[in-house]
């Protein structure tokens, strides 16, 4: 019920990050008419080509997965399941009233924000072996290449600049690294006999992690530097505006205390031997830790941030109407090129409403829905639902949930 | 409700939602089917029997040797020193009293023999490995006393003899004087043929008793006064001993432990074996000793050995002493086999146990060493069997039960495991009827294996063998295999049959492979 509710309120506020279409396609420059523009805004979504939104509650706050469950995921995917989700919760500010070096164009910018970024690439094979087991895998071998799964939390505090007219600028953060953790199997399969009397595992990959003995919320494992910047260019005679948006462009150097492992061996297993279980002086069961080769190293790591690169363009039809055309890239297997086309109108000044299509990124074709607000020219309010159908169904590929909240405080002429 | 009224609420409910929603409330479980082998063994000769037990022949067939004393002589029943304590008192000889006894005169001067019980025996003369005699000497004469107690016959390592002398202080009836003190009787030999040589078990003993010259002067002696010696033998470990042993006739039931098999019902058909007992006398006696029965006993049913030898008397004359404990001894050798005894009927009966009973007469003829003869308790007498048993055997229906412990282990594996036995049976014996009860060291038990058969390898010859494979399906529920988890035994009960019921030789490279495969749900879960 509480999972309900929240979702309920959530599509109320839900919000794409690159909401604010109004701000640049509206009629008025209300923002450029006060001192400063306060955001707060958090942000959760998640999506993927095969784990709809039933399956993602059990694994994410528990409950038993049922045979049929685990089959619907199967089911989607043929080769490759994609898993991808964030979270982001931050605070800005933009300096409208000031200028920078004199230049009364430009202006301050900051934000600080906490963020968790994780993605995943599991080969069908090891999404059968891990929820349905091996018994009608015999005399095969079930292929794990390929498998990835990243996760990366860190919070950001940063400075930049804001062109005022366009409200283009950047915005340099450092970056403080609180965990990260990556597994690559490069190649690998599980092999089980046609009667089920032996199995033999081939693994080739890494796995690599920050230091676990130091955990949670700012704990300060690492250190990097990060780039966000929008860069808008509006078309000729107010038509519209393109933009060029980077996020998260940047790297976190992790600790000393961060470790690798590393392996490629094969294991094989035909049972333990009776001596150990009819024994008095019987070991029991083996640990198969114990006969897993596997290298281990602990020394400092630098790794990329989960940046991407936005590219969009916004193009007016009439006065009252314009489309939208955005695609996303992210130079990762598991992430493919996100092409999202949108129709929006103006209901009168201060309202805008419209429809989107989104196709690629961790999943499928989606269509969602969109609302901005302003009210009082002092308070922007913007509702974006990524996916209808995800929204609301168990069995929704995706979810998107933004609250975000931007004030603006008046100049002190206007007071 | 105004626009602003409801923001308001409207976030408030948001974020009231969003502290209390995200939480993880129950772990997450589901099910996979797992086909995994769980275990793997090969039960080979070396498993069933200890490699000590078996030899191979020059043909290839594998023999079982099984050796044990089949009876004893107890060494101790003929020459023993128990904890002994022997008490003299001496008085000076007169009544009445008191006689002024000037210093030097001597009060007791006495010579005779001491008896010291050693069994039964005659014993002339013993040496002793470990012992110790303490003394206690008690005076109750009102003056000191010069005291000489000499033992001559005991004879220490270095060639002295026992000398106890003290000087005494003065005592009284009520006070007397006591001085105590020990020997060490390691090496100690003792001759027991008294003053005169020719008595037995007497140990010769002097005894002076004077008046001390540290006196002074006289000392009043009664004619009650006394002096006491006690001599106390203790833990004495003899190690020779010479005399006469006497003639005793003892009866000797012994039960031989046979148990490498352990057999319920049935037999099998042995086509031969043999069965050597040995007898050697290291005794310097002679012995007389007829084995009156010889049996084998199984499930209560005895069957009893028919040869020559049971019920006459086995005569092993005397060993000779060359010295310094090298004997030339006398023995008896046996061998009993199918072409003078029914052994293989006793053998394939497959007994538990071996009773034999025997009477052995110790010197028979009488005293004829005129008194000498001897024992070396560290030369044990022997009587030992060997039994030796070619693995030619057929068997129809003979049952065996076994054991096998099982011990305990850890799983997180929460499973209702379907069991598939492989058994690849490389041995020339069907197993029929296999039943196997798991016991857990909790009390309960359950039923592992009900029935199951496992053909026998395809026989061809002693070097050609083609081993048989066959599954047996098994479901375990959780809770049985929780029990397991626990530890405990597994009961076996099986029918052994060989190959088409003939005769089938092994060379010792059977054995039995076993695989354990499991196939079953698995739940899975995390917090």
């Amino acid at each position: 019920m509480k999972k309900r509710l929240i979702i309920t309120f959530l599509t109320l506020l839900a919000m794409d990050l690159s909401a604010q279409r109004s701000w640049w396609m509206g009629n008025d420059s209300v923002l450029q008419q006060n001192a400063v523009v306060l955001d707060l805004e958090g942000e959760a979504m998640y999506r993927s080509n095969g784990i709809d939104r039933e399956m993602l509650n059990k694994l994410a706050f528990g409950g038993y997965i049922s045979p049929e469950l685990a089959e619907r995921q199967e089911e989607r995917v043929e080769d490759l399941m994609r898993f991808g989700g964030r979270y982001r919760g931050s605070l800005g500010f933009i300096v409208m009233a000031d200028s920078v070096f004199g230049n009364q164009q430009w202006g301050w910018q900051g934000r600080v924000s906490a963020n968790a970024h994780m993605e995943a690439a599991i080969p069908s094979g090891l999404y059968h072996l891990l929820f349905k087991g091996n018994a009608d895998r015999l005399d095969q071998t079930v292929h794990i290449d390929q498998t990835w799964v990243d996760y990366m939390a860190y919070q950001k505090l940063g400075f930049g600049l804001v062109h005022k007219p366009t409200l283009s600028g950047f915005t340099i953060s450092a970056v403080n690294g609180e965990r990260f953790d990556r597994l690559s199997v490069l190649e690998g399969g599980l092999y089980t006999s046609a009667l089920g009397d032996s199995i033999s595992l081939s693994y080739n990959g890494t796995y690599s992690r920050s230091d676990t003995a130091v955990r949670g919320f700012g704990s300060g494992l690492g250190i990097g530097v990060a780039l966000d910047g929008q860069l808008n260019i509006p078309l000729n005679e107010n038509r519209g505006v393109v933009s060029i948006i980077l996020h998260d462009i940047g790297f976190i150097a992790w600790n000393e205390a961060s470790e690798r492992f590393e392996a490629d061996s094969l294991f094989s297993f035909t049972g333990v031997a009776l001596d150990d279980i009819i024994d008095d002086d019987g070991d029991g069961l083996p640990s198969f830790r114990d006969s897993l080769y596997y290298t281990h190293a602990v020394a400092r790591m630098t790794r990329w941030l989960p940046g991407r690169i936005q590219a969009r363009l916004m193009h007016r039809i009439s006065e009252r109407d314009f489309f939208e055309a955005d695609m996303t890239f992210r130079p990762v297997n598991v992430f493919d090129p996100q092409i999202r086309m949108g129709y929006y109108v103006y209901l009168n000044e201060h309202c805008m409403m419209g429809a989107n299509a989104t196709f690629g990124g961790y999943g499928k074709l989606r269509f969602g829905i969109a609302y901005e607000q302003w009210m009082a020219n002092r308070l922007f309010m913007a509702v974006n639902l990524g996916d209808v159908y995800g929204q609301f169904s168990r069995q929704g590929l995706g979810m998107f949930a933004a609250l975000r909240i931007t004030y603006l405080i008046r100049n002190q002429n206007d007071q | 409700m105004n626009l602003k009224a409801f923001k308001s609420i409207y976030f408030f409910a948001l974020l009231v939602i969003l502290v209390s929603a995200c939480r993880r409330e129950e772990p997450t479980v589901w099910d996979i089917q797992v086909a995994s082998p769980l275990a793997e063994g090969r039960i080979t000769w070396s498993d069933l029997i200890a490699d000590s037990l078996r030899e191979t022949d020059e043909n290839g067939v594998m023999h079982l040797i099984y050796q044990s004393d089949f009876f004893d002589v107890d060494m101790d029943t003929l020459i023993r020193l128990d904890d002994t304590t022997i008490v003299n008192s001496f008085t000076p000889g007169f009544n009445g009293g008191p006689l002024n006894v000037p210093a030097g005169f001597s009060l007791i001067e006495l010579e005779e023999n001491i008896t010291l019980g050693i069994s039964n025996a005659e014993i002339r003369e013993v040496r002793i490995n470990a012992g110790t005699l303490r003394y206690t000497l008690t005076s109750y004469v009102e003056g000191p006393l010069s005291v000489a107690y000499h033992l001559p016959g005991v004879l220490f390592p270095d060639g002295t003899n026992l000398q106890l002398l003290a000087e005494t202080e003065a005592g009284s009836i009520e006070i007397p004087y006591t001085l105590q003190g020990e020997e060490d009787l390691s090496g100690v030999s003792i001759d027991l043929q008294g003053v005169n040589g020719s008595s037995f078990n007497r140990i010769a003993s002097m005894l002076n008793v004077a008046i001390s010259s540290s006196a002074g002067g006289t000392v009043p002696v009664y004619g009650n006064d006394s002096v006491t010696v006690e001599l106390t033998f203790e833990d004495v470990v003899i190690s020779y001993g010479r005399g006469y042993f006497g003639n005793q006739e003892t009866t000797v039931e012994t039960l031989v432990d046979f148990s490498p098999f352990i057999a319920s019902v049935g037999s099998i058909e042995l086509e031969e074996l043999s069965l050597s007992a040995a007898i050697t006398n290291t005794l310097g006696a002679d012995l007389r000793i007829t084995i009156d029965e010889f049996s084998g006993l199984a499930n209560g049913t005895s069957t009893t050995l028919s040869h020559e030898l049971i019920g006459q008397p086995i005569n092993l004359t005397r060993a000779l002493d060359n010295g310094n404990g090298s004997l030339e001894v006398s023995s008896f050798e046996v061998v009993i086999d199918e072409s003078n005894s029914n052994i293989a009927t006793l053998v394939g009966s497959i007994p538990s146990e071996i009773a034999v009973n025997a009477s052995v007469d110790l010197n028979p003829l009488g005293d004829i060493s005129g008194g000498n003869d001897f024992i070396y308790t560290d030369q044990a007498f022997e009587a030992s069997l060997a039994l030796d048993i070619p693995l030619c055997l057929s068997s129809a229906g003979l049952w065996l039960q076994d054991s096998l412990s099982i011990a305990p282990f850890q799983s997180e594996l929460n499973v209702e495991p379907t069991l598939t036995f492989i058994i690849t049976n490389g041995f020339p014996l069907a197993v029929e009827a296999l039943d196997a009860t798991f016991h857990s060291i909790l009390g309960e038990s359950f039923q592992l294996v009900t029935n199951m058969n496992i053909a026998s390898g395809n026989y061809f010859s002693i070097d050609a063998l083609t081993p048989s494979e066959q599954q047996h399906v098994q479901v375990l529920s959780h809770n049985n295999l929780e029990l397991m988890r626990q530890g405990g035994y597994i009961e076996l009960t099986m029918a052994l049959s060989s190959y088409n019921g003939e005769i089938v030789k092994m060379n010792g490279n059977e054995y039995i492979d076993l695989q354990l495969l499991l196939n079953g749900a698995i739940e899975l879960s995390y917090e």
